[in-house]
Formats: structure tokens, sequence, C-alpha cells
């Protein structure tokens, strides 16, 4: 295995090569075979498609929610179903579209910016998928057989225990965490162990692209913060079922016990979604302003301390729980020194942007919007910081405003602005520019008026979760606005719906490289085949395909003939050995279907428990069945 | 020690102690307003400035080590290694701060309040 400095790489058979590669990578054929893939960017393609079916759902849901409130003593919803509503939106947005969403996009880029063929563990990526699938079905199944959960998307006890909720609601809830928090763990662990193992030759760990720094700091935190809200789950759940007293008061358990580990893992959940989209945005602004980010080190460095303090704010969810004021005094000093760390990133874009040529793509207003948006929410954020102010606003819609802020400023802007700049890469054809920028200031416009009014509305003590009140409040033009405003972001949703769908049927052909940018997903075809590379590039700079085309280099020697990838070492990213990846497998789609089995029986009947663990038991042997060389000599 | 070993120790004391000295006090606040005493959390939060003091100092001495030049990017152990240990300089002195900002509150307060 060499790194040859030829710009072509000089092989004997270049045409046999690729034939071979091709051949290879293929994917099986029939519907048997579409159950088998194992390729990253199918894999990928399926979690974004999936978590974008959400968002819809989750949006829809959003419209009923705002119909309902946009005037006084409204009968659109009544009460019952409002609170189904709302936990359904929650639950959607949070667990099947955000955190799937940004996973998704990791599967599909990372191993291309990384210069390597497919993530460590691809059965583990298909069986990653096949679980969150079964989350949404599962959540679904209950939405449309009026066993929809309505308790809120957290869940608390003694609200979400036995006495309170009887049924299957809370228990349908419970365990669709369950799917999808396995579903989270399968992708931080792929994504871990392809950052750390497979990156391209030479890409040290001063030259990862931010975007890649950013999921590989996200994955240590799901992997840390993910367990909590399982045990959360299970607790509730194991009450319910099994009349356990971990938190259901009527029997001894402690209800701030579940509130404490559901923060745990709550307040991360929010960097967990946000911290990829400060990777998207580095990316975009990198590209678009045709410059490198100024301030690596600083961004890297302002995203590990994020994720690290990131768990240390959950009681800042609890201020009214009655905890010492001491202790919560601590919360308030890392919620407030957390803007410190996100405010050094957006300094760092603000100064690549004022030395950079920016090209105002779609892209790039998303991150102007982005910013704009993100800044007001971390200043609602830093209020609410404070143990006074927060007992003031709590459970108030200025909190509402606030996260709105937070998450569709600090994510879903990001994500729409990466849609539109990888588009291009995914499918091989730009979107329309034009109608992307009016989609950017239909969504900018309409989310304005839906989250702004919400915080004068709180201040004026409107309070979260109430289905309806009277008109004697004053709350009614404020509330329409917003409602209206939450139609403007629908109408937003369908202009980008038709600019996906135009711009796959009808966009201009993209090429490698539409936007001229530096990472090395964009040396690739688009849309990628199946192996990313004929020759595994190998990186000279932070900015590879900036790098003159006669200094850039290539592995040569893998072995086409199978699924070999290169594993490299992991400071400095040299040659160590080259490893054969498994083939396309059904066992991961069995072994989806018999956990499902399980843990869908477990919510009726515990002994689904033992059942269910047989049946994964044997998809794992089939799984595991050694059919492969597994390493070879370096 | 190994050198990779202690680059990857100074990057990570900050932010881990920090973490730990944070969980700690937070434990310790109802212990503090029982025992009517604040010393164990002023113990903890001395315990985690002396860490994050020494993790910065020894980052220093790596940065020293590798030469202080201000190449970050370039390929190899050298330019690598700079570029953690300017890491690690940089967190814990970050670190220290939010530790300290954690402290205020302790002389701040009282032990029940």
């Amino acid at each position: 295995m060499t790194a040859t400095q030829d710009i072509v790489p000089q092989t004997q058979n270049q045409a046999e090569d690729l034939e071979n590669l091709n051949r290879v990578w293929r994917h099986p054929r029939g519907v048997l075979g579409w159950l088998s893939y194992t390729t990253h960017q199918a894999i990928g393609m399926r979690y974004i498609v999936t978590a974008f079916i959400m968002l819809l759902a989750g949006g829809i849901e959003a419209l009923l929610i705002r119909t309902q409130l946009a005037h006084s003593n409204n009968t659109f919803l009544g009460p019952d179903h409002y609170n189904e509503i709302f936990t359904t939106h929650g639950t959607t947005m949070m667990f099947l579209f955000a955190v799937p969403m940004m996973e998704g996009m990791a599967i599909y880029l990372v191993p291309l910016m990384l210069g390597t063929r497919n993530v460590a563990f691809p059965r583990l990526n298909a069986f990653g998928y096949w679980m969150y699938l079964g989350g949404v079905l599962f959540l679904y199944w209950g939405v449309f057989t009026n066993a929809a959960p309505d308790m809120g998307w957290f869940a608390y006890t003694p609200l979400s225990g036995p006495q309170f909720t009887p049924g299957k609601r809370t228990d349908i809830w419970a365990q669709m965490i369950t799917f999808t928090e396995v579903s989270a763990m399968c992708v931080a662990a792929e994504i871990i162990a392809t950052v750390f193992k497979m990156r391209a030759p030479r890409m040290s760990l001063n030259r990862i692209p931010l975007y890649v720094w950013s999921m590989l700091i996200q994955s240590f935190m799901v992997l840390f913060a993910m367990p909590a809200i399982m045990i959360a789950s299970s607790f509730l759940l194991s009450d319910r079922t099994v009349a356990t007293h971990f938190v259901n008061p009527a029997e001894g358990g402690d209800p701030l016990l579940y509130q404490h580990i559901f923060w745990f893992f709550g307040h991360p959940e929010v960097y967990i979604i946000f911290i990829p989209a400060l990777g998207f945005a580095s990316a975009i602004v990198s590209a678009n302003c045709r410059r490198e980010v100024v301030g690596y080190t600083a961004m890297v460095l302002s995203q590990i301390a994020n994720g690290f303090i990131a768990f240390g704010l959950w009681v800042h969810h609890m201020f009214a729980t009655g905890l010492p004021q001491i202790g919560e005094a601590f919360f308030t000093a890392s919620s407030m020194m957390i803007a410190i760390t996100s405010g050094v990133q957006i300094f760092c874009w603000l100064a690549t942007m004022w030395t950079g040529r920016i090209r105002l793509t779609t892209s790039m207003h998303f991150i102007y919007g982005f910013i704009a948006i993100f800044a007001l929410g971390g200043m609602t954020g830093v209020i609410l910081a404070s143990v006074p102010l927060d007992l003031q606003a709590h459970d108030t819609f200025f909190v509402v405003g606030h996260f709105h802020y937070v998450l569709i400023g600090g994510a879903v802007f990001p994500l729409f602005g990466a849609f539109y700049h990888w588009f291009p890469k995914m499918t091989g054809r730009l979107m329309n520019e034009t109608a992307g920028k009016l989609n950017f200031w239909v969504l900018f416009v309409g989310f304005n008026l839906t989250f702004f009014p919400m915080h004068i509305l709180g201040l004026k003590g409107m309070t979260r979760r109430i289905y309806t009140y009277p008109p004697e409040m004053g709350w009614d033009q404020l509330n329409m606005l917003a409602t209206i405003g939450a139609w403007i972001i629908a109408i937003g949703g369908l202009i980008f719906l038709a600019n996906v769908f135009w711009g796959r049927r009808y966009g201009t052909v993209a090429g490698n490289n539409p936007w001229d940018a530096e990472s090395l997903e964009w040396a690739a075809a688009s849309p990628p085949k199946n192996y990313n590379f004929e020759y595994l590039p190998v990186v000279t700079s932070r900015a590879p395909l900036w790098v003159p085309p006669e200094d850039r280099t290539f592995v040569t020697g893998l072995r086409n003939d199978r699924r070999e990838v290169l594993v490299t070492t992991l400071m400095d990213a040299e040659p160590h050995h080259r490893y054969v990846l498994p083939r396309p497998s059904i066992w991961p789609f069995l072994t989806g279907v018999a956990v499902t089995i399980g843990f869908i029986g477990s919510v009726f009947d515990a002994w689904y428990i033992t059942f269910g663990s047989i049946l994964t038991g044997i998809c794992l042997i089939g799984w595991f069945w050694p059919s492969r060389p597994v390493e070879l000599e370096p | 020690m190994n050198r990779n070993l202690a680059l990857w120790i100074v990057v990570l004391t900050g932010p881990i102690v920090w973490l730990c000295s944070f969980e700690a006090i937070f434990a310790l606040a109802p212990w503090a307003c029982t025992f009517q005493s604040k010393l164990a959390l002023y113990l903890v939060s001395l315990a985690a400035v002396i860490f994050c003091c020494a993790s910065g100092v020894y980052s220093w001495r790596l940065l020293k080590e590798f030469g202080q030049e201000w190449d970050m990017e370039g390929a190899g152990a050298v330019p690598r290694g700079r570029a953690m240990a300017v890491a690690g300089l940089v967190l814990s002195a970050g670190f220290l701060i939010v530790v300290i900002a954690q402290a205020i509150p302790e002389i701040m307060l009282g032990a029940c309040e």
C-alpha cells in the first residue's frame, strides 16, 4: 500500500478496477436485497427521508395546535385531543425528527468527508435504522389507534403514572424512547469508530473537518446522555407494567428522581441537535466565503466545551421544584457560561464572512437567519438561566418562544441550509436558487411571526399546555398573529418540497463540486458511487480540495475485488492495515424485527422480553456467522 | 509518560475536573445545609482549581517542547501535538473560569439558601 505522487493514479487496468468496484459494492436486488443494504449513502438517505416525513407530521401537529389557539374559547380541538397532539408534536420533533435527521446527515456525509468508503460497522448502521423505524411506526400506530401519548413529551410522574394516565398511551411513549435511543447509540458508535480509525491518510486530528468534529462530539454526548433517558423511560415503564416503585410517588417512588434523570438527558439533547448544526454552518460558511473558517482551533475547542458544559445545565429546567438555592446557583453559572463558548463560534463565522468573498447562496441566507435567530434565542436563554427570572417565566409561552428560537433557529435553519448545500451531492442536481431564497424569506418571516409574540404572551401570563383561554385575558391578537405565522411557515415548507421535487427532476446538473468547496465529499461523484472514491485520497491540508491538483495524492494498493477499506491510526491517520467490511445482509433487518417484537410485546406482557431475546439471539448468530476475512497484513 | 497520552490528559483534564467538581458540589449542597458548613464545597472547588491550573501548566510545558510556532495544521506529530497542547491550555484556562464562576455562589450564599 503506498501513497503515490500522481494526480491520477496509474494502474494496469483502470476500466477493470472500476468494474470490480461497481460489482463488489453493488446493492443486492429485489425486496430482500433492498432490506439488506448496508452502504452509508443508502442508510443515511433512509434516515433523512424518514426524519423529514416526521418533520412534516410534527409540522401538521403544530398547525393543529396553533389553529386551536388562534382565538379564545376555540372548540376546534377538545382538551383531550389537544393533549395528545402537543405531546405527539414534541415527541416527534425531539425524538423522531431532530436527532435522527442529524444522524442521517452524518451517516451520509462523514465517510465522504473522511475519504473512506463506508462507516466502520455497516450492519450495525442498517440495524440502527430499522430500530428507528420501529420507534416511528410504534408511536404513530398509537396515534392512529386512539392510543397517542397525552402527558407531555417529558412524561413527568405522577401525571404519567398508572393512577393518572391509565391505558397504554404512556407505555407506547416510553418504549418508543427505547427504540430511538438504541438507534442513536448505534449511530454514535459508528461515527466515533469511523472518525477515529477510518480517516484518509494524514488527516491528523488537527485537520479533521469542522463538521466531522461536531459529529464526533455529538456522538460522545449521545453515548453519555441517551442511557439516562433509557433508564428514565424504563423506570416509568416498569412502574406502570410490573409495579416497581422507582418514580411513582403513590408507591413510594421519587418523581424528582425521574426529572433529574430525564433532564440529565434532556438538556444535552438540545446540544445533540444543535452541535451538528454548528458543523453545517462551518461547512457552508467556508465554502461560500471561499476561505477556511477563521479560528479552527477556537471552533473545535468551543464545541468540546459546549459538549461538556451541556451536561451541567439540566437543573435549570427544575428551578421551580424547590431544590437548594445554592445548588441552583451552580447551574445558573454554567448556563451563563455556555453562552461564551457559543458566542466564540458566532464571532469565528462573522470573522470568516468579514475576511472572505461572500457568495450569497440560499444556504448562506439560512446561515444568516440562523445567526440572527439563534443569538436572540441565546439571549432569552441567559434570562431563563437566572433563577428569579426563570421562576417568573416558568411554564409560560415565554419558554415556548425561547426554545423554538434555539431549536429552530439553532438547528432547523442550518439544516435547511445544509439541504440546499448538499442536495447536489446527494442527487447530482441543483435546487432552484430563486425559489430557495423565497423559501428562506417565507420561513424567516413566518418563524418570527409565530414565535416572537409567544415571548410577549408568556410575559402576559399565558401558560403552556392550555387548550384554550377566555377572551378577557387579552391574548387573542398575539395568538392570532402566531397562528398566521405558523401557516406562513407551512407555505415555506411547501416551497421547499416543491423545490426538492423540481430540483430532482429539472435542476441543473451539478458536477462533482458546484460550490468549489474544500472538503473531500466534493471530490466524489454526484451522487456518490457506492464505494465513494475510486482511489482513496491522501490529505495534505485542512482544505484538501483547495490544494493544487498536482499536489494531491491518492492511496493505491487496496484490493477492489472485495469491500476493502483502509484503517489508519488515531492521532495522525497514518495507514495501519486493510480491513474487509461485511457484505450486505438481511440479518440486521431480521434482528431489528426480533428486537421490535420484544420491545413492543413487553408493553403488553413481560414474557415478550424473554421471547424477543431468544429471537434476537438467533438473529445475532446469523449476523455474526464468520464468512469473510477480517483483517489482512499491513 | 507516553507523549500522546500526556496530550490527551491535558486536553481532557479541564472539562472532566469541572464536571466532577460540579456534580460533587451539587450533591454536597444539601449536606452543607444539614451541617451548616460549606467547607466541603470550598474544598471541592479548591481541588478543581488546583487540577485545572496544573493541567494548564503542563500544557504550557508540552507546548514549549513542541515549539511555539503558529503552524498547527501541518502533518505529523509535531504540529498535531502543538494543536493538542494549545487545546489543553485553552480548555484548562476556560474551565478554570467556569469553576471559579461556580465557586462565587458558595461564597455569596448561605449554606441553607
